[in-house]
């Protein structure tokens, strides 16, 4: 029990359990932001798996980690474009588009990576590197911790008070709420909810093509079948647990990515304290515990997961 | 959230203006289904592979042969199975996407009682399949019935905590000592296995009759019943079902245990009918094809038989066409999930307006049709 405590309580381990939030903030963030405007995005595993199967590829091919994150937001993009379409221009169900979108780009991604990479599927690309802030990463705790993480991170953090500032602070983000929250009063005003709303999705994919590149280049090296794992799932409830604000999302990943971070050290040091499987399943049971507890909060998005037909 | 995600009968066609007919149904899945095998096709041809011999290579493997027939019809039963679940789901307006992880919790109990006591027999292991799955399923259950808390979320987590817990069991206690290093248990004894009957040349596995009869099961309870009205009732509208009287939480997490039930029925199906042990590679997404079996079947125990032979096809050939023609079986991932997009698509109200006005055009309507969901009409 010693040997977990001590491992909980290390600076390596805290600054791993800020690494793996990254990815769930980002997402988070771009989630709460396409939540207030109306549109449920079940899919949003599927667009972070396109985020990281673009960045692998788009490192591989150009060597630049950079550029490999530009191709991940634009694999997000380019896959949320159907489920746009059937949740604003067609007026379909947009769970079922979800996850429809998870099972194809689940295909589309192991398929391209059984061709581009070869069936040992062993290829290593160039990662995010960290961000060094000079004498200030020396500091202790906090240094290692907070700031000399990778680029994301940051990038990350800025997003967060944009989304924040654009909902909470200009008519942009007022006309997202109102797609949101009351869809017909803003088309009564006169503005198009669909073109509103397509913003507000668009943002999302662009976060989550980011969250998938800080998965594939900022935490493994590679691209691996399915390897977003269920984390898009963790995000969905962890942006109910931040009630649809970006600076909720910001603190609950923080929580979230300590138990995959936790996780992570106990299978890769082989510890005989806990089986590396049970530590494994740690993240779904601590989502599943505190969606639990916030649930039945009523401040959900009075029009969300509907559809809006002019 | 939750109640945004699940108010409607999600997947279930809905009678809209009494114009769906059993043949616009049928029309519309089929159109769904030949847009999903267009787009990969498409998808082949983009990415610079071979069209012809893939195509061919997927006939082949999924009808070709006597043996191919046989791998087609073994496909297809824990799809048909897990698919049944799905629907049992959609009826209640509930949306099971967890059969991955129900299908690993019910072939893990069903391995369990299978090794443990052999002289049982098969049916035992089925029935300890349903327990383990509906033991998964009613998780998700109790947690959306009295917790609201929204049962595709979490679905999906419970698939990765079962999946986590076979890999536990099948690399520790459950483990064959002579594996050399796999991570699986030792095959159940010959006495708990379903085999296989001879139909002319075609093996024609024993977990199909095993499907089929479930399927008429799940029809006769979901159409002839009172518990089965009622869960569609609480699909078409929780508040009519409360007002009704309905126990609508009770049913809710009815519905997901049993839901879970069938999915677990279809990983025992799939451990002492084919594979014979557990392993943590046990479920190629099976779990996922289920949601598109329902989907197309229109959550009718029927339509999911066809849907699942389809399915069962497209997996076998694919299958097959991995090692003729080194096309990655993923592609049948990439089908389904146009297929449901498209079967969305062609079912979105703007669409379906335009369908409906185009065909009505062709064929005149009459009253007295039955509707497109089958025992809803009867309701």
């Amino acid at each position: 029990m010693s040997e977990l405590l001590d491992l909980v309580l290390s600076t390596t381990f805290l600054a791993g359990a800020v690494r793996m939030a990254v990815p769930l903030m980002v997402a988070g963030v771009g989630e709460v932001v396409s939540e207030r405007a109306g549109i449920l995005n079940i899919g949003l595993e599927g667009m972070m798996l396109a985020g990281a199967f673009g960045s692998v590829v788009g490192a591989s091919f150009t060597g630049s980690a950079w550029i490999g994150l530009l191709w991940g937001i634009a694999a997000a993009v380019i896959v949320v474009l159907p489920h746009g379409l059937v949740a604003i221009r067609f007026g379909g169900d947009q769970v079922v588009s979800g996850v429809a979108l998870n099972i194809t780009v689940l295909g589309i991604t192991s398929f391209l990576a059984r061709i581009l990479f070869g069936v040992d599927r062993d290829v290593q690309v160039a990662r995010l590197g960290s961000l060094s802030l000079g004498p200030l990463s020396e500091l202790p705790v906090i240094g290692p911790v907070l700031l000399s993480q990778g680029a994301v991170l940051y990038l990350g953090l800025v997003i967060a008070v944009v989304a924040w500032f654009l909902l909470d602070r200009t008519t942009w983000g007022l006309r997202w709420r109102a797609a949101g929250d009351e869809p017909r009063a803003l088309e009564a005003v006169g503005i198009p909810v669909a073109r509103v709303r397509w913003t507000a999705l668009l943002f999302c994919a662009a976060c989550a093509g980011l969250a998938g590149t800080a998965i594939a280049l900022g935490q493994v090296g590679t691209f691996v079948e399915g390897m977003t794992a269920g984390r898009g799932f963790i995000v969905l409830a962890l942006v109910i647990a931040s009630r649809w604000h970006p600076y909720g999302v910001l603190l609950m990943a923080v929580f979230f990515g300590a138990a995959d971070a936790f996780a992570l050290r106990i299978q890769t040091s082989g510890s005989e304290a806990l089986p590396y499987q049970v530590a494994l399943m740690l993240p779904y049971v601590l989502t599943l515990v505190v969606y639990a507890f916030v649930a039945r909060n009523d401040t959900t998005p009075r029009a969300l997961g509907t559809s809006h037909l002019e | 959230m939750s109640d945004a995600s699940s108010a409607t009968t999600v997947g279930v066609p809905r009678r809209r203006g009494g114009s769906r007919r059993i043949g616009t149904a049928l029309l519309v899945n089929l159109l769904a289904v030949a847009l999903g095998l267009l787009g990969g096709i498409v998808f082949i041809a983009v990415t610079g592979l071979e069209v012809g011999p893939a195509v061919r290579a997927i006939l082949t493997g999924a009808f070709g042969s006597p043996g191919a027939l046989r791998e087609t019809l073994r496909q297809a039963v824990p799809i048909l199975i897990a698919g049944l679940g799905v629907s049992y789901g959609l009826r209640a307006g509930l949306f099971n996407i967890g059969g991955e992880g129900q299908i690993y919790a019910g072939a893990l109990v069903a391995v369990i009682v299978a090794l443990a006591v052999p002289g049982l027999g098969p049916l035992a292991a089925l029935a300890a399949g349903m327990l383990g799955g509906a033991l998964w399923g009613g998780a998700a259950g109790a947690m959306r019935a009295w917790l609201r808390m929204d049962e595709v979320i979490t679905t999906i987590l419970l698939n990765f905590i079962a999946f986590w817990g076979v890999s536990y069991a099948v690399n520790g206690p459950l483990k064959d000592p002579d594996s050399s290093g796999y991570p699986w248990t030792v095959q159940v004894d010959e006495a708990v296995r379903l085999g296989a009957l001879p139909l002319g040349p075609v093996q024609v596995p024993v977990g199909l009759l095993v499907g089929l009869v479930a399927a008429i099961a799940v029809a006769l309870v979901i159409g002839r019943t009172r518990h089965g009205m009622e869960l569609r009732l609480v699909g078409t509208s929780r508040s009519a079902a409360t007002f009704a009287g309905v126990p609508v939480r009770r049913r809710q997490f009815q519905a997901l245990a049993a839901s879970g039930a069938l999915a677990g029925l279809a990983g025992a199906v799939e451990l002492i009918g084919a594979q014979l042990r557990l392993s943590d590679f046990f479920s190629p997404s099976y779990g996922f094809t289920a949601i598109a079996v329902a989907l197309v079947g229109n959550a009718n125990p029927y339509g999911c038989i066809a849907a699942a032979l389809a399915f069962g096809a497209l997996r076998a050939g694919a299958a097959s066409m991995e090692r003729a023609a080194q096309v990655p079986v993923a592609i049948s991932l990439v089908v389904q999930g146009i297929v449901i997009i498209s079967l969305i698509l062609v079912r979105s109200p703007i669409v379906t307006r335009l369908l409906v006005e185009r065909l009505s055009r062709f064929s005149p309507r009459r009253p007295d049709a039955t509707d497109a969901t089958g025992e809803e009409g009867r309701a």
